[in-house]
C-alpha cells in the first residue's frame, strides 16, 4: 500500500480516537469505517468499531476480494480509471460482498468528482475534434459511440447526460473516455 | 399592451411568430432552430424534459417520452385514434375518471391539456427569452377537423401554460392568412399540410380580405414519421444483410438510426445522395463495426411513393366535399416540413396542374399567421376578416337512436341555428339533451360532447311541449347549447363540458403543481 493511502489511515485512526475521547462516537465510528474502505482488513479500526459497539462486517476473503484489494491499490497510486474495471469485475463476481462493493462506489465516486470538475460541473460543452475518417482507428464499444454521437458541440455535458439515459457516472466515464482517446474535447 | 404571439401547436413540432413592426418574425429557440419538437419526456431522476432534449432520448426511454400528444387530446379512451396511438407508442396510455385518455410517465399520471402546456409553456419562454417581456396572450391553432372537445382542452393547456387563447384558429386558415397578407384579390387555395405526423388538406376561398374554409379532409397518423420509420426499416434490413446483425432491439443503436435517418431524408430533399455514418454502432467478432451507406434521392423516393400517393386520394375527397374540380384551384400552399420533400411537391403539383406556392416557409407558415390573426385581434383590424367554418355536423340525439343534424359540417362560424324539439311520452316532465359531433346518422356512431337535462317542462300529451334548443358555435369552433320550453319560458344553457376539459379548480391544481416543480428544479 502506498504512503499516501498509509498516512490518510493512520490520520483517520487518530481522528476517530479523539473523536472517541470527546464522546462523538458517531464521528469516530465513521471514520474508522472509512478506513475499512481503505484497507478491509485493518484490525486496528475493526477492532475499535467493535469496541465502540458497532456491528463490523466479518473480513471477507477469496478472488474477489484480492482483486478489490489490487484496485485499491491501483486507485490509491492515481490510477482509479485504471482500477474501475478491476473493481467492477470484483464486485459482479462477489455481489454480496459490502467490503468490496464499497470500495467500487468509492472509486466511483472518486472519479465522478473528477469527471465533474472537468466538464466544470456540466456546463462544459464537449465537441468532436477529429474528423470521420481519422474515427474509424480508433477501437470503442458501441455504448461509446452512442455518447459520441450525442456530441454536437452545443450541447452541454449536464443535458448529454441527461439525453442519453444512461446512469450519469457511466455517460461521464465514456465521455471522459473519448476525451482521453483525444476524440472529443470539452469547451468552456 | 403586451405582445401576442401565434403557436403552431403541431402533432410532432411547434413554432412561434409575432409581428414586429408589421412583419412577422418566426422566434429561434435557444439552440437557434425555430421548430421546437413536441415532445415531453420524465427522466429517471424525474427532470422533465421539452423539445429538442426529450426528443434526443426519445428512444432510449421511450416509456417516460411523450410524442404526438395532440392525437390524444379532447379524446374517448375508447376511440379509435386513441387505441390505435396505444399500439404505437411505448409510453402508457391510460383511462382517465371522465372516459378521457390519459399519459402515464414518470410514475405520473398527466392530462392531455397538461401534456399540451408543456410544449406551450415552453414556446411561451422562446417568446419571453426573444422579446425580452412578459408574453400573457396567444393564437393557437389547430386541425381543421378538432371537434369542440379538443378545442375546448387545447384552450385548457393555454391557460394552463400562463396564456389567454384569445383565438383558437384552423391551422389551414392560419396558412392562407400567412399567405393572404397584404395581398388582395378572389382566389381558390388548396392546403396541402404534410407534417410530422398527420396529413391535413384544406380548400379555402380568399376574398377581399376574407377567408373561408370550403372543406377538410386528412388522416390523423400519417406523416413525415412514415417516411423515416420507412428509411429506418430500409437500413436496419441492409446492416442485417451486409453484416448480419440485427440492430432492431438495440435501444441505443435505433436512437441513432432514427435521427440519422431524419437527417438524410432532410438532406435528400436538396441532394441526390447522402452519406449515413453511424461509428460504433455495434460490436462482432472482429471488433468495432460501422454502418456506412450510400442513400440517393430515388431510393428514398421508392420508399415512400404509396404513401404520397394515398395523400392524394384525400385531396380527392376534400374536393369532392367542396364540390369543387382541380382546375378551379387557382393556388397551392403547401405546409409542414415533409413538402419539402421533391417528391411531394412533383406529385402535388401534377395533380393539381399547377406549381404549389413557393412564397411560404412550410415550417413556419400557421404560426406566421396566427400571429398575424393575434395582432388583428388586438387592433381591432377589420381588414382581415377571418370566417372559418365548423369541420364536423353538430346535433342532438333524438328517439330511436338517431342524429338530427342541425348545423351541417362545413357552415361558417361564428353561427347559432335553433330548432324545436317535444316530449315523447305523456306528462314527461324533464328532456336529456344529448349534444353530438359528427357526420353517421346513428347517434352513438358520433362524439358526445356532453348532456344536460331540461327539467320542468308542463304537464301535457307527448308532442304537445315545445321545446327550442339553441346551438351556437364562437368564432374557436367552441359549441354551446341552450335550450328553453316556450310554454313556461324556463330555460337552461350550458356551455358543452366534452371529454378531458377540465374544470377552472384542475387548471388551478395543475398550475400549482407545477409552480412546485419549478421551485423545487430550483432548490
Amino acid at each position: 500500500m502506498s504512503e499516501s493511502v498509509a498516512e490518510r489511515i493512520a490520520r483517520l485512526l487518530a481522528e476517530g480516537l479523539e473523536r472517541f475521547g470527546e464522546d462523538r462516537i458517531e464521528q469516530a465510528a465513521l471514520r474508522w469505517r472509512e478506513v475499512l474502505r481503505l484497507d478491509p482488513g485493518h484490525q486496528q479500526a475493526r477492532d475499535y468499531l467493535e469496541s465502540a459497539g458497532f456491528a463490523v462486517a466479518p473480513e471477507a476473503s477469496g478472488p474477489a476480494r484480492a482483486l478489490g484489494a489490487q484496485a485499491l491499490e491501483q486507485a490509491a497510486a492515481g490510477e482509479a480509471e485504471e482500477a474501475l474495471p478491476l473493481l467492477r469485475s470484483a464486485a459482479e463476481a462477489a455481489p454480496d460482498d459490502l467490503v468490496v462493493q464499497a470500495a467500487l462506489e468509492l472509486v466511483r465516486a472518486h472519479l465522478y468528482a473528477q469527471y465533474q470538475a472537468r466538464t466544470r460541473h456540466g456546463a462544459g460543452r464537449p465537441r468532436v475534434r477529429v474528423g470521420a475518417d481519422q474515427l474509424l482507428r480508433f477501437n470503442l464499444p458501441p455504448d461509446a459511440g452512442f455518447v459520441l454521437a450525442m456530441v454536437d458541440g452545443h450541447t452541454r455535458v449536464e443535458e448529454l447526460v441527461t439525453v442519453t439515459g444512461m446512469d450519469p457516472f457511466d455517460a461521464l466515464h465514456l465521455l471522459g473516455r473519448l476525451e482521453r482517446a483525444g476524440i472529443v474535447e470539452i469547451d468552456p | 399592451m403586451g405582445r401576442v404571439i401565434g403557436i403552431d401547436l403541431g402533432t410532432t413540432n411547434s413554432c412561434v411568430a409575432v409581428l414586429e413592426n408589421g412583419q412577422p418574425s418566426v422566434i429561434p429557440n435557444s439552440g437557434g432552430y425555430k421548430t421546437t419538437p413536441s415532445m415531453f419526456a420524465i427522466t429517471q431522476d424525474g427532470k422533465r424534459l421539452v423539445g429538442h432534449l426529450a426528443k434526443r432520448q426519445a428512444i432510449t426511454n421511450a416509456r417516460n417520452t411523450v410524442f404526438a400528444a395532440k392525437r390524444l387530446i379532447g379524446r374517448r379512451f375508447d376511440s379509435e385514434e386513441v387505441q390505435r396511438s396505444q399500439e404505437l407508442c411505448a409510453y402508457e396510455i391510460v383511462r382517465g375518471p371522465n372516459d378521457d385518455a390519459r399519459i402515464q410517465v414518470g410514475g405520473k399520471t398527466f392530462t392531455c391539456p397538461e401534456v399540451a402546456a408543456f410544449i406551450l409553456r415552453e414556446m411561451r419562454r422562446v417568446a419571453e427569452e426573444y422579446l425580452g417581456e412578459p408574453v400573457g396572450e396567444a393564437v393557437i391553432t389547430v386541425p381543421a377537423y378538432f371537434n369542440d372537445a379538443q378545442r375546448q382542452c387545447t384552450k385548457d393547456a393555454g391557460k394552463i401554460a400562463g396564456l389567454e387563447v384569445l383565438r383558437i384558429v384552423n391551422e389551414p386558415t392560419a396558412a392562407a392568412m400567412a399567405y393572404g397578407f397584404n395581398r388582395s384579390g378572389d382566389e381558390k387555395v388548396a392546403v396541402y399540410d404534410l407534417g410530422g405526423g398527420t396529413f391535413d388538406v384544406s380548400i379555402l376561398e380568399m376574398s377581399e380580405g376574407v377567408i373561408e374554409v370550403l372543406a377538410t379532409a386528412g388522416n390523423t397518423f400519417l406523416g413525415g414519421e412514415d417516411f423515416d420509420r420507412r428509411l429506418v426499416k430500409h437500413l436496419l434490413e441492409g446492416f442485417r444483410e451486409s453484416e448480419g446483425i440485427d440492430l432492431s432491439g438495440d435501444a441505443m443503436a435505433l436512437q441513432r438510426l432514427k435521427d440519422a435517418a431524419e437527417k438524410a431524408k432532410c438532406d435528400l430533399s436538396g441532394r441526390e445522395r447522402v452519406e449515413v455514418n453511424l461509428p460504433f454502432i455495434a460490436t462482432g467478432p472482429g471488433g468495432p463495426v460501422h454502418l456506412s451507406v450510400e442513400l440517393t434521392r430515388e431510393t428514398l423516393e421508392r420508399l415512400v411513393d404509396d404513401i404520397v400517393q394515398g395523400t392524394l386520394k384525400i385531396v380527392d375527397q376534400c374536393m369532392t366535399d367542396a364540390g369543387l374540380g382541380r382546375e378551379q384551384i387557382d393556388q397551392v400552399i403547401l405546409v409542414g416540413g415533409q413538402t419539402r420533400m421533391p417528391l411531394v411537391q412533383q406529385a402535388v403539383a401534377e395533380h393539381f396542374g399547377k406549381r404549389p406556392h413557393k412564397g411560404v416557409n412550410p415550417d413556419e407558415v400557421v404560426a406566421v399567421g396566427a400571429a398575424i390573426q393575434g395582432e388583428t385581434l388586438v387592433t381591432q383590424d377589420d381588414n382581415l376578416l377571418l370566417l372559418d367554418v365548423t369541420p364536423l355536423s353538430l346535433g342532438i340525439a333524438t328517439f330511436g337512436g338517431h342524429f338530427a343534424k342541425l348545423i351541417e359540417r362545413n357552415t361558417t362560424v361564428p353561427v347559432a341555428k335553433s330548432h324545436i324539439f317535444t316530449t315523447t311520452r305523456d306528462n314527461q316532465s324533464a328532456v336529456k339533451i344529448r349534444v353530438l359531433q359528427g357526420e353517421s346518422d346513428v347517434a352513438q356512431e358520433n362524439d358526445l360532447l356532453g348532456e344536460f337535462v331540461l327539467s320542468g317542462i308542463r304537464p301535457a300529451r307527448k308532442g304537445e311541449p315545445e321545446i327550442d334548443v339553441s346551438f351556437d358555435i364562437d368564432a374557436n369552433g367552441i359549441v354551446s347549447v341552450s335550450a328553453r320550453d316556450l310554454a313556461t319560458g324556463k330555460e337552461q344553457s350550458i356551455t358543452v363540458n366534452a371529454t378531458g376539459t377540465l374544470s377552472e379548480e384542475e387548471i388551478h391544481k395543475i398550475i400549482e403543481e407545477q409552480e412546485l416543480y419549478e421551485v423545487q428544479l430550483k432548490e
